[in-house]
């Protein structure tokens, strides 16, 4: 089977482009009800500890060359032993694509459609999602790379828009009266962050130059910053009743005074944000059927990305007017899985038969 | 394809969509809410006449239970994304009204930049008020609450997302301007020629009519229509904002009068333009100067010292120009853009009362419209839980206003 | 079937494979030798065949046709000993010499065909600039461009395409430029092509094109040989077909479409301005018309208040939904459009008073569809032919946004701009992607993109086409790169 072609600008499109717009809807106001002006305190937390699955990724690079997550595994430990894993992994990044979509469906429907229609508008989706899984990552990369200038304008625009109403000294005092919960907010966000996985599953099938991680790591350094910029401009403009307003997105933009005179452009913002957060929504699906694709050695991806998609149609069905027994589900018996798949299991590439090393 | 061309499913037409532009809010002594809307009504492009508006009432035990019977009794589905203003009538604050507010505040249907605003009478009677300002009372209202937002001084405006937080943060206050009807015999713009001016009457007084009479729930509702016409042919209202209710836990504190209104949004907020009387002496003669000021530098400072409160308030005001009354030679009338010294040293000692006077309203009535509890916890912390709850009657402090010229 | 060397049983044989009626029998003799000269009358240069072949043969008085063949003085004699190759020539428009006692016949080109006059091209007209454009004949299309490129290294490869035509297609490339791989490939992609007859270059990119069912264009094309010369020189391959004034390119790149050979001709930031103007207006164009109905169905809080009581007070009493009034206004513009360019220019006039005062005028005013919609489809048509080489798939994208927007609104618009931008980053054409230089990202290819540099700043060729020669210009005194 022929690699898809990925570069390393790609990837750090998607770092900045892709990965942030799934953070920007609901979790704000989740993380200002369990941490109130300290909820820059768990970003920092979860940015920190993709920073070092960053650094694992770039070991593993630099070590093994063209090799890929599956092609490690295969080679330390064994190829039942691999395929086990990506199923595994397949089942994670299933189950990491299921709040981002809930989430989008809600916020669509509030923010665009007061009167709603009985057509299901948002399933349509599901048709982008299995689109962009079946072609896999050459053309989620470049995707990603459109997706760059678009999610910066809609970003841009919604921060140039709330930034002015912003009072920035709400979001003090930094460090008096610690919150307890900022570690258990810290874990319970799991299923919205924990972006340096992708980079191991795209490991091998970029070609790795000088500089490489050097961008990548900046990228990912200016999708930190941005994500904390938005939810601390959020916080400094609903302060006390930020856990109220579940829809960041639609929410922060509309005091500007702009919008008094010109009317509701930030709605162009929106709507921009909606396109790539359809991408966003089916970058976790992409890697999914990926895994599938390679634990059971499959040439077309057709299959994987219909059962995936469809498992996903069934779950948005299902529970999209259950939001919050779904948080609560992810929350209480999921945060564990995410913690194994996310954070221990990249492990395994340390341990295992050493592998020749590959000459460059 | 046919889904495309039918629109069948379920869309609401934009032709049976009203479109509130304003939302009044009463108590009635049943205890029950009357909301008075106000509809914003396109007319057809081949008339001559510009945009009307309707008013409809409808009361009900919840607000959007209120709406809801206007929506069954007209076919039109209430649009409130362009509800741009909230009056509260002057029954309704007068008992808890935050859960109206906070209802306001997390539906989806309302906006959240919408201004919050008291009035001194009804809301439906301010709202059904004929203005020379505007065909529609509310645009009229907005024209005054939204003069150049930061430009102007004169009004205190908040909208729902202000009230709210206010409301919800350690100092637990909240304001809302306070709108009082001025009765004026002003012409309505264009009425000087009768058949349009009558027409226009007409036209307004038609749109009203002809909505259906009643939006009847239980006890009342009514659209008013022709007795206002009738009643508002001679007789114009002009509206006047420059008062602040101001709320604590809920329930109202104060009020700040015009002075106090503009003291307070000099020490708050940032303004670029704004006018104070003052009188001073020059030549023996005490004489009405207007002192222009077109920018402010406040700095609330709260500090801890053994136990009590320091308030230190600096004010740094920087003016442009005094309008006297007085016939001056060429070399003093070349410095009119200056302030003189004495009309410098005057001001400050007018708006140094002034802080005065809001700091003891703040202590008297127990409302914590300065956000000291705010400062406290952010600055001070460590202090924070041994003061919060006495902060204001312990509080000392100390005000300094600096005027200079802008040249 | 071989000659024979009765010229009567050959001049027989010849009218019995081809009954003719243009196809003309001419019998002299000379030093006693009976000729036969056969050739068809509709594409021979007569005056031609006489001054070069028969008058010399008078002159000469030879003794065979073997001394017949070396002695006249005409480029591209050739013996034929086959009467199959002697209809094939013939039918190319070679006159055929016959003698008795020869077992080969002689022909001798003498083509010739009416043309058309070199005229600006009516497809890509320039305020600045070359005005020449392709004509249908091949032969005077390679003379424009031999004309621009006068080096060894351009290479043009006949190949004869079609069953009943046989059309010939000439391939243009710059050996020290182009890709060998996409040459290889495009040389392999005609090579497949089994067809009657090809009519128009169209039916050979058509051929070529790897995925048949796509929407977009998947090579590009111009009419003019200053553009066609340009892009040789970036490194792609060109295509001329004999009988289109169509040269098409490949690798095709979405971005060219938005760009005009005037661009390169005039102020930089006037070009640059242009430029955004017409990825500005092709937005429009698509968007405008999908926007409006899903503002005014689905989102009526984007409109700003005053313009929405605008467009319902202009909206009272049309008795069509938003969505089928657009579509029915879009589809009055398509059947103008279609009249226009088919009707006589005589009834031009009375198109242009239909269309705009009972259409436009007396619609609106009857209440049958409103302005606002009016307006939106008069500037979404005029923003499409901006860029006039995208009006074929924008017009049809158009459509689709707006039935999209009807059925799901603003959300739809939305997803099948991303379901759209998906499927144009998956599309690579010859190994190269459609949406380069943005997707992938080649910074060095963004001088030349929506936005332009100097021309003097240009000096790489474009990275995406993988050329091998990759510097174009260099001034003195600058380093080496």
């Amino acid at each position: 089977m022929n690699k898809p072609k990925l570069n390393g600008f790609q990837v750090c499109a998607l770092f900045i482009a892709i990965c942030p717009l799934i953070k920007l809807i609901t979790a704000p106001a989740v993380f200002a009800g369990y941490c109130g002006e300290k909820l820059w305190q768990p970003l920092l937390i979860n940015f920190s500890a993709d920073l070092l699955l960053l650094f694992l990724c770039m070991h593993l690079s630099k070590k093994y060359q063209n090799l890929t997550f599956f092609e490690i595994l295969t080679k330390r430990y064994s190829l039942t032993f691999a395929k086990i894993i990506f199923l595994l992994y397949a089942l994670f990044f299933t189950a990491k694509a299921v709040i981002p979509l809930i989430e989008q469906k809600e916020f669509i429907e509030n923010a665009f459609y007061e009167t709603l229609p009985q057509a299901p508008v948002f399933y349509p989706i599901f048709i982008v999602i299995f689109f962009i899984a079946i072609k896999g990552y050459t053309t989620l990369g470049r995707t990603g790379q459109i997706g760059l200038f678009i999610s910066s304008a809609g970003i841009f625009l919604i921060l140039f828009l709330s930034i002015p109403t912003a009072d920035f000294k709400k979001v003090l005092p930094l460090f008096a009266f610690s919150n307890k919960n900022t570690p258990i907010c810290a874990l319970n966000a799991l299923s919205w962050f924990n972006d340096g996985i992708y980079l191991l599953f795209f490991t091998g099938y970029f070609k790795r130059k000088k500089s490489t991680f050097k961008y990548i790591f900046l990228s990912y350094a200016i999708m930190a910053v941005t994500i904390i910029l938005y939810f601390v401009t959020f916080y400094s403009i609903f302060s006390y009743i930020a856990p109220t307003q579940e829809l960041a997105l639609n929410s922060m933009s509309i005091f500007g005074v702009t919008l008094v005179n010109v009317g509701r452009f930030d709605y162009v913002a929106l709507f921009l944000l909606a396109m790539t957060g359809a991408i966003a929504c089916a970058l976790p699906v992409v890697i999914a059927t990926n895994c599938i694709s390679e634990a059971f050695s499959l040439k077309s991806k057709i299959i994987p990305a219909s059962a995936i998609t469809l498992f996903l149609l069934v779950i948005t069905i299902l529970f999209s007017a259950k939001y919050e027994e779904v948080l609560s589900f992810s929350t209480k018996y999921l945060t564990p899985f995410y913690l194994l798949c996310g954070y221990i299991l990249p492990l395994l590439t340390l341990g295992g038969k050493k592998i020749e090393q590959q000459k460059s | 394809m046919l889904a495309y061309f039918t629109n069948d499913f379920q869309l609401i037409n934009i032709e049976k969509t009203a479109i509130i532009v304003a939302l009044g809010i009463d108590k009635e002594q049943s205890g029950k809410l009357e909301v008075t809307a106000q509809i914003a009504l396109p007319q057809a492009t081949n008339q001559s006449t510009s945009n009307s508006d309707a008013i409809l009432h409808a009361t009900g035990d919840t607000l959007y239970g209120a709406l809801e019977k206007i929506s069954l009794e007209t076919g039109w589905y209430p649009k409130l994304t362009f509800c741009n203003l909230i009056l509260l009538g002057s029954d309704l604050v007068k008992d808890d009204f935050m859960p109206i507010v906070d209802y306001i505040l997390t539906s989806n249907r309302f906006q959240n930049s919408a201004i919050i605003a008291t009035c001194e009478e009804s809301a439906k009677k301010t709202l059904m008020s004929a203005t020379p300002l505007d065909y529609i009372s509310s645009f009229a209202l907005q024209k005054i609450l939204l003069r150049n937002l930061d430009r102007s001084s004169s009004v205190l405006v908040s909208d729902v997302r202000e009230f709210t937080a206010f409301s919800r943060s350690h100092s637990q206050f909240c304001y809302a301007p306070l709108i009082s009807s001025v009765k004026t015999k002003d012409k309505q713009k264009g009425s000087s020629d009768q058949q349009s001016g009558s027409s226009s009457q007409s036209q307004k007084g038609g749109s009203r009519s002809d909505i259906l009479p009643t939006a009847s729930g239980e006890g009342s509702g009514s659209t008013d229509s022709q007795s206002q016409s009738s009643s508002g042919g001679n007789e114009q209202t002009v509206f006047d904002a420059s008062k602040t209710l101001m709320f604590s836990n809920g329930k109202i504190a104060c009020t700040l009068n015009k002075e106090l209104t503009h003291c307070f949004n000099l020490l708050t907020k940032k303004v670029r333009e704004s006018f104070i009387p003052i009188k001073i002496e020059r030549e023996g003669k005490e004489i009405n100067a207007l002192i222009s000021i077109v920018s402010n530098k406040p700095k609330l400072k709260l500090t801890v010292k053994n136990g009590m409160p320091n308030l230190q308030i600096n004010l740094t005001l920087v003016c442009e120009k005094e309008e006297t009354y007085l016939r001056e030679d060429t070399t003093e009338l070349a410095k009119a853009n200056k302030v003189s010294n004495e009309g410098l040293k005057e001001l400050e000692k007018v708006i140094s009362e002034h802080i005065a006077q809001l700091i003891d309203l703040s202590v008297n009535s127990n409302c914590d419209f300065l956000q000291l509890k705010e400062l406290l916890y952010r600055y001070n912390s460590k202090h924070y839980f041994e003061l919060k709850d006495n902060l204001l009657s312990r509080l000392n402090y100390e005000i300094k206003v600096t005027c200079k010229n802008y040249r | 079937m071989k000659i024979k060397k009765s010229t009567e049983e050959n001049i027989k044989l010849l009218k019995q494979k081809l009954p003719c009626a243009d196809v003309i029998y001419h019998q002299f003799k000379c030093n006693q030798k009976s000729y036969q000269l056969c050739y068809v009358d509709s594409i021979t240069d007569k005056n031609r065949m006489g001054d070069l072949l028969i008058r010399p043969i008078f002159a000469l008085n030879p003794s065979s046709l073997e001394e017949v063949f070396y002695s006249l003085q005409i480029p591209n004699l050739t013996k034929i000993s086959n009467l199959s190759d002697a209809i094939t020539k013939l039918l190319a428009g070679q006159a055929l010499l016959f003698c008795d006692g020869a077992d080969f016949l002689i022909s001798c080109d003498f083509l010739t065909y009416p043309t058309r006059a070199i005229a600006e091209p009516p497809t890509s007209t320039v305020v600045r600039g070359p005005r020449e454009g392709f004509t249908e004949s091949l032969k005077i299309n390679l003379s424009m461009l031999r004309r621009r490129i006068k080096v060894k290294e351009l290479v043009l490869e006949n190949q004869e395409i079609g069953k009943y035509s046989k059309t010939t297609v000439c391939i243009c490339y710059l050996s020290s430029i182009a890709n060998s791989e996409i040459v290889k490939k495009v040389k392999q992609s005609l090579s497949t092509i089994e067809i009657d007859s090809i009519p128009d270059s169209s039916y050979v990119a058509k051929a070529i094109n790897q995925r048949k069912a796509s929407l977009f264009k998947q090579v590009g094309n111009t009419e003019k040989p200053d553009i066609f010369t340009q892009k040789l020189l970036e490194g792609r391959v060109g295509i001329l077909v004999d009988g289109s004034p169509i040269a098409i390119t490949v690798p095709y790149m979405l971005i060219e479409d938005l760009q005009s050979s005037e661009d390169y001709f005039v102020n930089n930031y006037r070009a640059n301005m242009e430029r955004i103007i017409r990825l500005i207006s092709l937005a429009f164009a698509i968007l405008l018309p999908a926007l409006f109905v899903s503002a005014q169905l689905f989102h009526l809080q984007i409109i700003p208040l005053n313009f929405l009581l605008t467009i319902v007070s202009s909206i009272k009493g049309i008795p069509l939904s938003p969505s089928f009034e657009m579509f029915f206004t879009l589809l009055i513009f398509e059947i103008l459009n279609e009249a226009s360019i088919r009707m006589p220019k005589y009834v031009g006039m009375v198109l242009s008073i239909v269309g705009a005062l009972v259409l436009g005028d007396t619609a609106v005013k009857a209440g049958i569809v409103s302005t606002p919609t009016i307006m939106i489809m008069a500037l979404s048509g005029i923003c499409l032919y901006t860029a006039p080489d995208m009006v074929d798939s924008m017009s049809v994208l158009r459509l689709i946004y707006l039935i999209v927007a009807g059925s799901l609104g603003g959300y739809g618009i939305s997803l099948l701009s991303a379901f759209i931008a998906v499927y144009l980053c998956s599309i690579d054409n010859f190994g190269v992607p459609i949406l380069a230089p943005y997707a992938p990202t080649l910074l060095p290819d963004f001088k030349d993109g929506v936005t332009m540099d100097f021309v003097t700043k240009m000096k790489k060729r474009p990275i995406s086409l993988k050329t091998k020669n990759k510097t174009r210009l260099r001034i003195k005194g600058d380093s080496d790169e």
